[in-house]
């Protein structure tokens, strides 16, 4: 492979890896959040403002951070009924042609959802809830996750890359 | 174009897709891009975009994460290993003993969540690895799991019922509480057919304990019975709180995760790698599920864009057939519709169209959307698409999805069963409800 | 022409049930037939994400609550701290300077800002004593009425829709404040049984259509379609009063009771109308004091 191709699967990969440790940061975040809600109000009469929306957004930011991870890892639910079936050579070129269309969904829906972010920036549209943040610090977790999981069906759209037998043998994380 | 050639042909597409071997989130993205061009024009993608976001941040939908989070605690911390140690030498004596378990378990935590995908993950986590181990049969544990989570929106406490109790304008609280002895009903059916199975074929469950081991000690069941009593913890973290009014359902999964970490600390199982990684797998997992049910929010709001969906609903509302023929036809739509859309958006789009027949047929109203719950919520484990169905299969990759689906298809046969008996004895349902006044 | 309308809620909704088909009823009569609207509700598009596709045209019309949409302009929700004489409104101009502000920035017409006078009340789990007001009580409030809650003593809780109604009935919280009318149907009754009188404040909801869309009608039809507007307002107050009484007698019969939390209605709704205003200029900065200063010079 060449080298300067490498380089950025590398840098891909290591985004990937980052995004889904912040993920999981995230998903402790929540837990934290949800405890420290129950035992102010429970037992200080003291709720916070926060901890609803914080939750909702850690949830979003969480989902989009760790989708990369899932797509890197081939870790997408699938129905494979047919495939199992079909020759190889048919099960290859469909492989092929499935990446490429996710490649190209997930490309174009990061592309919307990218314009959406720059509308929302431009505009200073807020989210709708208790305590309000910018719109597009939640919602650009949306068009990075895609774009980054864009990439990957790109990647693996080579028929060498299809996983050959069982769909998933690996546990993701 | 007319609104049945809509429906078809959207629900053809995606079928197409679903069986060319896509990833299901691609194949609802695929459908949704094309769609929105054709069906709104390119000023709705915007639309499109909003709608992931509003998806993606409805806080109750945290409850995934926690509660598969709350499952791969309770298995790599080796909880689950004790739970079903001591369940074989407490009672070795019964012939697939860890079934019940599961069913039990089920009923439990669907009891302390209202959201089946999250039982399914959790408990696909925590038990399918045990059973397997133990030699179990991995598609009757499977069928059981799968469900047995979907009693979590029946038994209370249940955000469907309460959703469904709002916009059909029954008390919630009765429906809430209807939804107990179907519940169990449906548990019962479980169990009776598991062990049928068992009489049939010994194969399906590992031999006695007693007969391998010899006779179990009365001192080591006392030890086997205090070992479980930490396993209290977790059930108390999350029921406890919901009970005494000090957690909201999904605070509770939050607490819940504290729960099980306390109980891996008894067990001298708690360490900062097995967190993470539980933390780590949680998370993927939930991308996954919600990535699905995120894209399916979308094809299902095109769908009702074009009126394709309450058409569909109306058309049934008004065949005039006798009350009986009715009712199959009212419950197989949402049935139907729950297996390609989003079952909040099944309940939008349907209960105002249902609302004035089921008073001109002279339905009871509890019975009646009770039966329409237990419906949407079979529909979510139907193959060939289902969300429970996927959530399951997220967390036990060593089964194909074709595997998720022949274990659960017996399990959808009992679920008609157990409908079929609430619907010949409306008292299942109405009874408890009716005490109330 | 057939139009295609977003409702914030669905058909149970008695707000969408009385304004938003009230005014599609009204608009056929008044053009002859000529114009036909198709509502869809959140099934299509969830609530908080309406005025997005309205705006940009992909609907012809919206039927919302200014909260819906605080994101984008604060101006809306500030619409229910102005005095709700819908007649006072419009003569005093308060009414045109809401309509001029959403064609400016929202690229939307406002046909119709249908009032329910009926307001707000509290849901509570107890029978209260007056002289304590709501004193140690944790209560669901948004921050519209989080003012009111803290003036007596209360705490604001924000516990989000879905889990209301298992956290009322828990006692999670002592209660909950909830627009009067409409209530009925999310069953808050069988929960929070002490319903307390009186209601407070009043609530403004929305019609308004796509600036183009409304640009391209024909003189006659943009006339009638205004004019459904205003009688939509004039109905409005009766059918809400109307409502209420139904609704409260339906409520008493599922169990509800009523009881008194010991404010004066008029420090409640000065409250509350103090509060709606501040979170428009939180919102919408020089907009919304702009808008403050505008309601305030009128005497509304
Ligand atoms: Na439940
Ligand atoms: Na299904």
């Amino acid at each position: 492979m060449n080298s300067v191709l490498a380089r950025i699967y590398k840098v891909h990969d290591g985004l990937t890896r980052a995004a889904a440790v912040l993920a999981a940061i995230g998903l402790i975040c929540i837990v934290a959040s949800y405890v420290y809600e129950v035992v102010t109000r429970y037992f200080f009469n003291a709720p916070t403002a926060w901890v609803s929306d914080f939750v909702s957004y850690a949830l979003c930011a969480s989902i989009f951070l760790a989708l990369p991870k899932v797509t890197m890892d081939k870790g997408h639910v699938a129905v494979t009924i047919l495939v199992e079936v079909v020759p190889e050579a048919l099960a290859d070129a469909m492989h092929t042609c499935i990446n490429l269309i996710g490649f190209c969904c997930l490309g174009f829906a990061a592309y919307v959802s990218l314009q959406e972010n720059i509308r929302q920036y431009s505009k200073g549209i807020e989210t709708l809830a208790i305590v309000p943040v910018p719109q597009w610090w939640i919602s650009s977790f949306i068009t990075f996750g895609l774009a980054l999981s864009s990439i990957y069906f790109l990647r693996y759209a080579p028929a060498s890359q299809r996983v050959r037998g069982d769909v998933m043998t690996e546990r993701p994380g | 174009m007319e609104w049945y050639v809509t429906l078809l042909a959207g629900v053809a597409i995606l079928f197409a897709l679903f069986l060319s071997g896509a990833p299901i989130f691609l194949a609802f993205l695929f459908a949704i891009l094309t769609g929105i061009y054709f069906i709104i024009g390119p000023a709705g993608y915007p639309m499109f975009a909003n709608s992931i976001l509003d998806t993606a941040s409805i806080t109750s939908l945290a409850s995934i994460p926690l509660f598969i989070l709350m499952g791969e605690l309770l298995f790599r911390s080796g909880t689950m290993d004790v739970l079903f140690d001591s369940i074989d030498k407490l009672v070795g004596r019964v012939r697939g003993r860890q079934y019940v378990l599961v069913v039990v378990l089920s009923a439990v935590f669907g009891a302390l969540s209202g959201v089946a995908m999250a039982v399914a993950a959790m408990l696909g986590r925590a038990i399918m690895p045990g059973m397997q181990a133990r030699g179990y049969d991995r598609d009757i544990a499977a069928g059981l799991i799968v469900s047995g989570a979907s009693l979590a929106p029946i038994i209370p406490p249940s955000l469907l019922a309460i959703i469904v109790g709002s916009i059909a304008d029954v008390s919630i609280a009765k429906l809430l509480i209807a939804g107990v002895m179907p519940g169990l009903l449906l548990g019962g059916i479980f169990l009776v057919y598991v062990f049928v199975r068992i009489a049939m074929n010994a194969n399906l469950a590992p031999a006695n304990v007693t007969s391998e081991r010899g006779e179990i000690s009365l001192g080591e069941q006392a030890i086997a019975l205090i070992r479980i009593l930490p396993f209290a913890i977790v059930i108390f973290s999350v029921m406890g709180f919901i009970m005494l009014g000090i957690a909201t359902p999904s605070e509770s999964a939050a607490t819940g995760v504290l729960g099980a970490l306390i109980t891996a600390a008894i067990y001298r199982n708690l360490n900062l790698k097995m967190i993470w990684e539980s933390v780590m797998a949680s998370i993927t997992v939930s991308a996954m599920i919600l990535a699905i049910m995120v894209m399916s929010k979308m094809f299902t709001q095109l769908l009702a864009f074009t009126g394709a969906t309450s058409e569909l609903v109306q058309l049934v509302a008004n065949l005039g057939f006798s009350p009986i023929v009715m009712l199959v036809i009212m419950l197989a739509v949402p049935f139907v519709l729950c297996m390609f859309i989003d079952t909040i958006a099944v309940i939008l789009l349907t209960i105002p169209i249902y609302q004035p027949v089921v008073t001109s047929l002279g339905f009871d109203p509890v019975w009646f959307w009770l039966l329409f719950l237990i419906n949407i919520t079979l529909g979510a484990i139907t193959p060939p698409f289902g969300y429970t169905l996927f959530a399951f299969k997220a967390v036990v990759p060593e089964m194909t999805i074709s595997d998720v689906y022949k274990a659960t298809w017996p399990f959808v046969m009992l679920f008609l069963l157990g409908i079929a008996v609430i619907i010949a004895f409306p008292g299942v349902a109405t009874w408890l409800p009716g005490l109330t006044g | 022409t057939d139009m295609k309308m977003l409702t914030a809620w669905g058909p149970n909704h008695s707000g969408t049930a009385n304004m938003a088909y009230g005014y599609i009823t009204l608009v056929e009569e008044m053009t002859g037939g000529e114009v036909s609207i198709k509502p869809s509700g959140p099934e299509v598009v969830p609530g908080g994400k309406q005025l997005q596709p309205v705006s940009s045209g992909v609907f012809d019309l919206i039927y919302t609550h200014g909260l819906y949409h605080t994101g984008t302009t604060g101006i809306g929700a500030a619409i229910d701290a102005v005095n709700g004489d819908i007649e006072k409104r419009r003569m005093s101009g308060v009414w045109d300077w809401v309509d001029k502000h959403y064609q400016e920035t929202q690229n939307l017409k406002v046909l119709s800002i249908p009032t329910a006078t009926t307001g707000f009340r509290f849901f509570l789990k107890d029978e209260m004593d007056p002289n304590k007001k709501l004193d140690g009580m944790k209560i669901r409030a948004l921050p519209s009425y989080n003012k009111i809650v803290g003036s007596l003593g209360g705490t604001a809780v924000v516990i989000p829709f879905g889990e209301l109604y298992s956290a009322a009935e828990k006692g999670v919280i002592d209660g909950l404040v909830w627009p009067t009318v409409g209530a009925v149907g999310f069953k808050f009754h069988e929960v929070t049984p002490y319903l307390a009188e009186p209601a407070f404040g009043t609530v403004s909801y929305l019609i308004m259509m796509n600036l183009d869309k409304w640009n391209a009608l024909d003189a006659d039809t943009q006339k009638a379609m205004l004019e459904a507007g205003h009688k939509l307002e004039q109905d409005t107050v009766g059918v809400f009063n109307k409502l209420l009484e139904e609704e409260n007698a339906m409520m008493v019969e599922g169990g509800a009771k009523t009881t008194s939390i010991g404010y004066s209605l008029e420090e409640a709704n000065k409250l509350f109308a103090d509060r709606a205003m501040e979170v428009a200029i939180e919102k919408s900065g020089a907009t919304g004091e702009a808008f403050r200063d505008f309601v305030a010079s009128k005497g509304m």
